[in-house]
Formats: structure tokens, sequence, C-alpha cells
């Protein structure tokens, strides 16, 4: 089972992510992350300390476009054949998960505080 | 320029909140209703403020049962122009949006507004989701609004500032704190709101993504222990044995 993940990574990787990629790492096997922007591969190679098993990178998009990004994700999850995506819950996840949510037809569950079952 | 905003009914803060049929569901005895603040006080607000400089319309729009015209009729109190209520149960916030954007889509909006969250579920959820059904823009947590034509500046909230958008109608925003001021629906309101236009819509035959199996209330808070000032070890040694914070 792959879960993906997405990561702002535009100013360097906050505590929150390493958080979800621990939370992911919980609820799946394999944890790819999905991010986008510039930041170099030793800062993104951190994440695999946290349970990250691939780090997909879309550096021709920058900036917090919620079209964009749900766009890039959704493409990450044909790619994966992930079949749960986790975010962090902070300010550009409110704006892309639920369009995400509508172009997969995909359940949203906002601010989780536990692992599935 | 016509806009439309998001109406959801909200528990007062005051009520008492509890659940019933083995907490599956909320109990809404004796639940007193208002509109959800960040509809009201923001999208609502705005909207007419909107309306009063460029001209135009402002409908809300509700999905619900007749239970939710209190709320829509004190939305037509404070300046809406019509409302619509979508007749069906707003079962998760997909079906909800979903209705809403296929609605919107075939009555053409300028602009959408939402609140960023209601206060009982604070998803956030519907405003991204109504754009993606429309496949509009959507900006999300606006606190400032300004349109020129149909060229809107926004302000939103961003991890560490304040991000300036520009984007052209059609539309859909959030807002957040800072939109506008709350108005007080005045007595000529109040009684104008009760000929204006409730439009029900039937709903269409959508889905729902997810379901509420359960709910519980949070952990009832513990006493609190008084300490005496001078009783410096008792402070330490309860917050390092049973608080278990040093």
């Amino acid at each position: 089972m792959t879960t993906l993940v997405y990561i702002n990574s535009e100013n360097g990787l906050a505590k929150s992510a390493h958080e979800v990629v621990t939370y992911a790492k919980k609820i799946g096997e394999e944890v790819i992350v999905v991010t986008n922007g510039s930041q170099n591969e030793s800062t993104l190679s951190e994440l695999g300390k946290y349970g990250a098993s691939k780090v997909l990178v879309e550096k021709s998009v920058s900036g917090n476009d919620a079209q964009q990004l749900s766009r890039i994700i959704a493409s990450a999850v044909e790619h994966t054949s992930a079949n749960t995506i986790v975010f962090s819950h902070d300010l550009v996840a409110k704006a892309v998960a639920p369009r995400l949510s509508v172009k997969l037809k995909a359940g949203l569950i906002s601010g989780a505080i536990e692992v599935p079952n | 320029m016509k806009i439309l905003v998001c109406i959801s009914k909200s528990p007062d803060t005051t009520s008492k909140i509890a659940f019933t049929d083995g907490n599956s569901k909320f109990d809404e005895n004796g639940v007193q209703y208002i509109v959800n603040p960040y509809d009201e006080w923001y999208a609502l607000v705005r909207a007419l403020e909107l309306k009063e400089v460029a001209g135009g319309s402002v409908s809300i729009i509700t999905v619900g049962n007749t239970s939710d015209e209190a709320v829509m009729r004190k939305a037509l109190a404070i300046g809406a122009d019509e409302a619509i209520r979508i007749d069906a149960e707003p079962t998760d916030a997909y079906y909800v949006s979903i209705q809403i954007a296929e609605y919107a889509k075939a009555n053409g909006f300028d602009i959408i507004l939402t609140g960023k969250e209601t206060i009982n579920y604070n998803g956030s959820q519907v405003g991204g989701m109504i754009a993606e059904g429309m496949d509009l823009p959507f900006v999300s947590l606006a606190s400032k609004l300004e349109a020129n034509g149909n060229r809107l500046t926004l302000e939103t909230e961003i991890v560490g500032g304040i991000q300036i958008v520009e984007v052209n109608t059609p539309a859909v925003i959030s807002c957040a704190k800072g939109m506008a001021e709350q108005r007080i629906p005045n007595m000529r309101g109040i009684m104008a709101a009760r000929t204006k236009p409730l439009n029900v819509v039937p709903p269409i035959d959508i889905t729902p993504l997810t379901a509420f199996k359960n709910y519980t209330l949070p952990e009832a808070k513990s006493a609190c222990k008084m300490i005496e000032p001078e009783n410096m070890d008792e402070l330490v040694a309860l917050l390092h044995n049973e608080a278990k914070v040093i």
C-alpha cells in the first residue's frame, strides 16, 4: 500500500513536513513524497529519515497556486497508484486538498488526529 | 456584478452539545442555530459592500431542509436579494459543494463567496471543492477583497506573512477575518426579508464521499489544584509526577 504525502518545501522543510511523513509511514508500507519548487536534493533526502522512500519534485511549478498543485499531485497519484494522500493541516493544504478531493473523487478528512483503522 | 454567497447554519456557541442514536447523530433538541459567522460577517457583508459600489445582485445559497429557512431569512434581512435552498440533507462537504457548483454553473455568477470554514465542522473544504467542481480559480482565506471591473485583488494569509493575489472573475473566494465588519439587520431589513424570494431547488443525484460514523465529546477538564505560592516543591512534584510535563 502506497501513501503519497504532499509537502510544501518553498521555504525549506518545516517541522510539520517531518511530522506528516511520520504519520504517513504509520498508514502505508511505502511513503512517497511529492513537492514542488527548487529545494536541493540534500534537504529533501532528509525526509528519508522519517520514512519516505522516494521524493518526486516538480521543479517547474513554484508558489502555492491550488489549481496547479492539485494537478501535480493528481498526476503523482496516477504515477504511484497511491491510495491515500496526506497533507499537513496548513494554509496550502486548505486550498489544495479540497480541489484534489473533487478531482480524484476521493473522500477528504480534515484535521485528522489519529491514524485510520 | 452577480455574487453568490454560500450560507451554512451553525449551532449558537452557547448551545449544549450532545449526540443521539448511539452517538452517531448530533442532538438538535433545544439547539438554536445561527448563520455561520464566517459566512455572515465576512462573505455576505463583503458581497453587499461590493454590490453597493458596483451594482448587481447578491444571492445566498444553502443545501438543507426547511429548518434552514430561518437562518436564510436572517441573511436576507442583512441585505441579500434572494435565497436559494437546495432541498437536501447536507451529507458531506463534497455533496454540498457539487450541488452548489452545479447550480452556480447553470446560473452564471461572477463571484462565489464562502466563509473560510463553519464553526461546527472547521473543515475549510467547501470553497475549494466548488472551485474544482466549476474549474474556476480559488483564493483561500482572503482577508481583503477589492473589485475593479472583472479584476479582483485579494489579500490572503500565507506562512509568515500576507500575499496579494489578483484573479479574474469568475472566481471562488473563501473569506476570513478582516474582510468586513458585522452588520446587524435593522427592522426595515427584517420586514423586507419576509417577502424576498426564497427559491427551493431539487438536488441532483450525487453520492457523498464520506460519512460520519460517530461522535465523542472532548474529555472533561480535570479540577484545578491550587498550590500556595511558597510551596514550590509541591508544584514541581505535581508537574513531574501527575502532569508529566517536566
